[in-house]
């Protein structure tokens, strides 16, 4: 957690250790995070995350992605200018702070299974209050 | 606000020509953005005489019935050469000829604004894999503005 530039920067990691598994994961950002404004996806092995991965992600039950969103999309590669690898959601109001994520597994003929670590990074605003 | 629906196609067949339909939610006032991806369900085998190198999987198109014809036309290819490139620093500008859908090395949407009246939208799909054995899932993100 960081409050450089009056953000908030969250990880929050998921495990993913069977072939296939629908794995669950449930979150909650900081109490001073106001409002939600962007995400991004990486993982210990990005060839199994870009080419298997697949997920939903709801904040205080207000979805953000569907079902079947692939994970690829959420990536940035090198390749992307460091201010610009985060995936722009607009200003979603953080409620209760409340954020549920189900990863989904897919086989793929070019990535074997192995386990491997999923990181989600939520990027919020601070509230006014907190900043001083 | 924004939401985003994923409408899948399973494509089995070689040249096969599918024709769908996607129902958009009736609280639906826009589609701001289009993004078509490619995902193989079988391990490619070499064949004799086959080049594996895909440049295009197929041609979609998409319409509005009624309303106006095609609004979005594309098309679809599987990038799997950007996971060998995902982890360097490639400048794609200075070296190959910059391709629109890409900033950098991250998929974007197709920004647009289509007007919804009508929510039905028709697609078209004919694949064009110059392989022989076919079998993978389209994938039409769709990005909607759609009432409070």
């Amino acid at each position: 957690m960081s409050y450089k530039h009056n953000t908030l920067k969250e990880r929050f990691d998921i495990l993913v250790s069977t072939a296939g598994e629908v794995k669950k994961g449930e979150f909650e950002l900081d109490k001073n995070a106001d409002r939600l404004f962007g995400i991004a996806v990486t993982s210990d092995n990005d060839g199994h995350l870009y080419y298997r991965g697949s997920q939903k992600i709801q904040i205080n039950d207000q979805e953000l992605f569907p079902e079947d969103f692939e994970s690829k999309l959420l990536m940035s590669g090198l390749g992307v200018a460091p201010n610009s690898r985060v995936v722009k959601i607009g200003f979603i109001s953080t409620g209760n702070g409340k954020v549920e994520v189900w990863f989904k597994d897919t086989a793929h003929p070019s990535a074997p299974f192995s386990a491997y670590r999923v990181s989600f990074y939520f990027f919020s605003t601070v509230k006014s209050k907190t900043i001083s | 606000m924004k939401k985003v629906i994923i409408h899948i196609e399973e494509i089995k067949s070689r040249q096969s020509k599918i024709q769908f339909q996607v129902k958009l939610p009736v609280t639906c006032k826009c589609i701001t953005g289009l993004l078509a991806t490619i995902s193989p369900n079988t391990e490619y085998v070499p064949v004799e005489g086959e080049d594996p190198r895909v440049e295009s999987t197929g041609s979609l198109w998409l319409r509005i019935p009624e309303c106006r014809d095609v609004f979005y036309a594309e098309d679809v290819k599987e990038y799997n050469h950007l996971q060998v490139e995902f982890h360097t620093i490639t400048p794609p500008i200075l070296t190959t000829q910059p391709e629109w859908w890409f900033s950098g090395w991250k998929r974007d949407f197709f920004t647009t604004h289509v007007a919804i009246e009508e929510t039905i939208i028709e697609g078209y799909y004919v694949d064009e894999t110059p392989l022989s054995a076919v079998s993978y899932s389209l994938r039409i993100y769709i990005e909607l503005e759609i009432n409070d």
